[in-house]
């Protein structure tokens, strides 16, 4: 077990430098007028205040990203300034890019966790109790309902959440973090968390209705799969009652595809939501990136891509442990 | 007995009619080759008929086959027949308050001057306060003195007002040069002064006007006249009225005005330059002045009437009329009017007044509505009249003519809709099937020769995989903005990218299928056949892989038309003016139009989710048809 883990991490090493190595050679290989653009744009927004001035900037953006070293030198001192912990400072925000991170991790983190619960919560009872009944209207209502949240587009349901909740009954804000006339210092703790709490429910139901589709059909096509298996009409023919071949024999074994799925998506809850978090202004890293991107701020871009691939990579090998740890007849092969 | 003889007989009968039987099976036989009769065949379906008849039978699958063909119908036979396309801008003509004439209510007096000197001049400023005191006293006459000198105001009809001298410093004198510096007096009086100064005589009378000097510095004596009771000069005429000529290019002279203002509903005519004039006075305070000849030359309105352009260019008889109305206004107190005159008529397109050939405006009689309106305390009366101008039309809400109302650029939304559902569909099937050519390549060569190519390819695999495709999307995509690429170039460039990024899914798929197909015992017998390799994977293995292959397509259908519309609604994929389903919804993102014109972005996100809907229900039904080992 020990020596797959290491090799799987060695593995994972490599793909994440070869990965970046591709985004790199990407961003550097990015039309030259974009990064001259953004050194004007960016010269002309600070020279009011003093600040540097285009060929600054340029200099600087060259000298930081090693863009005056070619390709492949230019991504070893990217890279070793990166393990080193310092990704440089975020030309959009003004700040170092891990301070950046760590300002706005905690919104995308708790907005994840609190839509990964009800996901789970919602979509694995429904999705046993559709394989239970197949055929079934409750299992063809679980199916359509279950296909249309992974058919839906983002920006729609929450178009439809906003002109519900917001606009016509008034009841939740359009987005952002605050209500208009809240002012965080005269609010207790209290107050502050329900504030934001009240912020966060259109996000996350936004997050639950396109995530929860998924989960759903996962559990019901393993379920089958299960009730299917011989073991469950052993199980049948000892005759044990209904509810203990479901819910013991059946729902266990279920857990083993669905368990080793849900661990790949844990780290997820730390590569925030982009869509959600820009259509709803919560500004978690989701938000804070897309705002990045679009301004061309590449030092935090390539923060950002760099940490969706190592969480991408952290999933794919929390997924492939977890999975030998649930089901034992892995671990023997 | 009697049984045994009654089943013989059966049994013969029986026997008579097999024999026939035979016969007629023997004689249909000797025509056709010996075959299985139907009864006994056993029904053997094709493969692909199987598949067919698998998912005929899944009802989700024929919802989504249907929601396709009308998609598809609807993307690209509807815009044949629909009478609009994509960039047809609609315009409606609308009927304009178009402002006309602007008339004012003058706060202030006009000041004319009869008598050209120092005391006139001096005093100009303060007619106002004069008359104001003069009101304040409800009298028609008041002696008012300012500054050492005495005036009488006299209120006359219609706001005239007449300012007499009584007694006021009319002349200044140098003392050293001996003449007059300030003034005109007659050669007499003249005489007179200086005779007065040199005698240093503080005081005289001349032709009954008493005259006073006084020293006004070492070097200048000023001349103080005053007149008797009865015998004032009049030096200021002040009044409301406006004067303005009938015929433009006329010149309407101050001094012309003082004489008729002094005439004005006394005698009623005048002298001017050897001409004679008369006033005609007519109702409502307006009246004309007219040459010898009687033809009208001025004008004499109680308010100053101008276009809308504050240009003096409008005729005098539509000033009369609309002074007229602003007459009976002002006194019901009312807030409209109206009245109808002929009025120029404008062009739709350039709101331009339209000409006849010769150059002259079109007139036509139309309906001016006359408003009151006061602005930072000067009250104005505003006439208009409705045009008729042509419009854009936007935002138009759903009606016969355009079944979903028109967009924020005046396009037809359906039609906008079925355009936008072509690129839509486009983008998906280009950008799958880009993904399912590379992605067979690889996963092909990858599992079929195994060993270091297919780690290098897996790795591969792995590194495409690592990449998050929406941020690069929208980094290329701000690049693209940023260097302005035409619509059409980005389209194909964002197809491109899509596909590449995307091949890393069909690649593992292939790979994996391929993996397991090739150690069966077909592949063995295309290996001793000594066919090439080329023709064994992609002859052999590939249309093996095919089911999943297709079911992964058309899924993957759904998430490209998903990704693509997210892309296009935060404004970053497909641009304006080409349209795709998420740049529609795009241009109706702000809360105000999210609000109020859910006609336009309802119906495309109910197209995009029913496109993608369709697909994983025809996927799934797909799946399920091939792979029948999970069904029933």
């Amino acid at each position: 077990m020990g020596k797959f883990i290491v090799k799987r991490l060695l593995l994972c090493v490599v793909i994440f430098f070869f990965a970046m190595f591709l985004i790199y050679t990407l961003i550097y290989n990015l039309p030259s007028s974009y990064v001259e653009t953004t050194a004007r744009e960016l010269a002309a927004a600070t020279s009011k205040m003093g600040g540097k001035n285009y060929q600054e900037w340029l200099a600087q953006l060259n000298e930081q990203y090693g863009m005056n070293k070619g390709v492949v030198a230019g991504y070893f001192t990217w890279l070793g300034n990166a393990l080193k912990g310092d990704f440089g400072t975020s030309w959009k925000w003004n700040m170092a890019c891990t301070a950046k991170f760590a300002g706005c991790i905690w919104n995308s983190f708790t907005l994840g966790l609190v839509a990964f619960v009800f996901e789970i919560l919602i979509a694995i009872p429904l999705g046993v109790v559709a394989a239970k009944k197949q055929y079934s209207i409750t299992d063809y209502t679980v199916t359509c309902v279950s296909l249309i949240g992974i058919s839906l587009p983002t920006f729609f349901v929450a178009t439809v959440l906003k002109l519900i909740f917001a606009i016509n009954l008034g009841w939740l804000d359009i987005g952002g973090m605050h209500s208009k006339f809240f002012i965080a210092a005269n609010a207790t703790q209290w107050e502050n968390i329900l504030d934001l709490g009240k912020h966060f429910i259109l996000p996350a139901m936004t997050l639950i209705f396109v995530s929860i589709g998924g989960l759903m059909r996962y559990t019901r096509t393993n379920m089958l799969e299960v009730l299917n298996a011989d073991y469950i009409r052993t199980a049948r023919a000892k005759g044990l009652s209904e509810g203990k071949v479901i819910g013991y024999h059946a729902f266990r074994n279920t857990l083993i595809p669905v368990v080793t799925l849900l661990g790949g998506t844990l780290p997820g809850l730390f590569s925030g939501a982009l869509i959600t978090e820009t259509l709803f202004s919560i500004e978690g890293i989701g938000y804070v990136s897309y705002n990045s991107m679009i301004s061309g701020d590449i030092p935090f871009t390539m923060f950002y891509l760099a940490l969706m691939s190592v969480l991408t990579l952290l999933g794919n090998l929390i997924s492939d442990i977890l999975y030998a740890v649930v089901d034992p007849r892995v671990r023997v092969n | 007995m009697a049984e045994n003889n009654t089943t013989n007989l059966l049994n013969e009968k029986l026997k008579a009619r097999e024999a026939e039987q035979a016969k007629e099976t023997n004689a249909k036989q000797a025509d056709e080759p010996i075959a299985l009769d139907d009864a006994s065949r056993v029904k053997v379906l094709s493969p692909a008929r199987l598949v067919l008849k698998r998912f005929l039978r899944n009802k989700l699958a024929i919802v989504g086959m249907v929601l396709l063909i009308a998609l598809f119908s609807l993307s690209f036979l509807g815009p044949v027949f629909y009478p609009y396309g994509q960039l047809d801008k609609f315009t409606t003509v609308k009927g304009m308050e178009l402002d006309y004439a602007v008339c004012g209510v003058p706060s202030t007096f006009n000041k004319y001057m009869l008598v050209e000197n120092k005391a006139t001049d001096e005093f100009k400023n303060f007619v106002d306060s004069f008359i104001k005191e003069l009101n304040n006293d409800e009298a028609d006459e008041k002696l008012v003195e300012r500054m050492g000198s005495s005036f009488i105001v006299t209120k006359g009809v219609d706001n005239v007002y007449t300012v007499k001298i009584k007694s006021a410093e009319l002349y200044a004198y140098d003392n050293i040069r001996k003449e007059v510096k300030v003034g005109e007096p007659s050669a007499e009086l003249d005489a007179k002064i200086k005779a007065a100064i040199e005698n240093k005589e503080s005081e005289f009378t001349f032709e009954g006007v008493s005259y006073q000097l006084v020293s006004k510095s070492k070097t200048e004596t000023g001349v103080i006249a005053t007149y008797p009771d009865g015998a004032e000069v009049e030096a200021i005429l002040a009044t409301k009225l406006t004067f303005d000529p009938v015929e433009s290019g006329y010149k309407v002279e101050d001094e012309m005005i003082s004489l008729a203002l002094l005439n004005y509903q006394k005698e009623n005519r005048f002298t001017y330059k050897g001409a004679e004039y008369t006033i005609e006075i007519h109702e409502g305070g307006s009246a004309k002045i007219l040459d010898s000849t009687g033809k009208a030359v001025i004008d004499i309105l109680p308010y100053s009437i101008r276009d809308i352009s504050g240009k003096d260019s409008l005729g005098g008889g539509f000033k009369t009329a609309f002074a007229a109305v602003v007459n009976q206004m002002e006194a019901e107190k009312s807030r409209t009017g109206k009245f109808s005159y002929d009025v120029p008529q404008l062009d739709a397109d350039t709101a331009q007044y339209l000409t006849d050939e010769d150059g002259n405006l079109i007139l036509e009689n139309e309906e001016l509505a006359v408003n009151r309106k006061e602005i930072s305390g000067e009250v104005r009366y505003y006439a208009n009249y409705s045009v008729r101008k042509e419009v854009y039309d936007l935002y138009s809400p759903p009606s016969r003519a355009h079944i979903l109302g028109t967009d924020g650029d005046g396009y037809d939304v359906l039609a906008r809709i079925m355009y936008g559902g072509r690129i839509s569909l486009i983008v998906g099937f280009v950008v799958v099937f880009l993904e399912t050519i590379l992605g067979v390549i690889m996963g092909g060569i990858a599992g079929f020769f195994g060993g270091w190519v297919d780690t290098l390819i897996m790795r591969l695999v792995d590194i495409f995989y690592c990449i998050p495709t929406m941020p690069i999307m929208i980094i290329i995509a701000s690049v693209f903005d940023k260097l302005k690429v035409p619509p059409y170039e980005r389209l194909m460039w964002m197809m491109v990218i899509l596909g590449v990024l995307g091949w890393s899914g069909i690649a593992r798929l292939v790979r994996g299928q391929i993996l397991s197909l090739r150690e069966q015992e077909f592949m063995i017998a295309a290996e001793a056949t000594g066919l090439k390799t080329n023709r064994r994977i992609y002859k052999h293995l590939i249309p093996n892989v095919m089911p999943q292959l297709i079911v992964s397509m058309t899924m993957g259908l759904g998430g490209v038309i998903l990704t693509e519309s997210t892309l296009s609604y935060l404004g970053l994929g497909v641009k304006h003016p080409l349209a795709t389903w998420g740049n529609i919804i795009n241009s109706v993102s702000s809360i105000e139009a999210m609000k109020s014109y859910v006609y336009i972005w309802l119906p495309v996100g109910i197209l995009i989710c029913l496109a993608v809907i369709a697909f994983n229900f025809v996927g799934d039904g797909l799946r399920d048809a091939f792979d029948p080992k999970m069904k029933r």
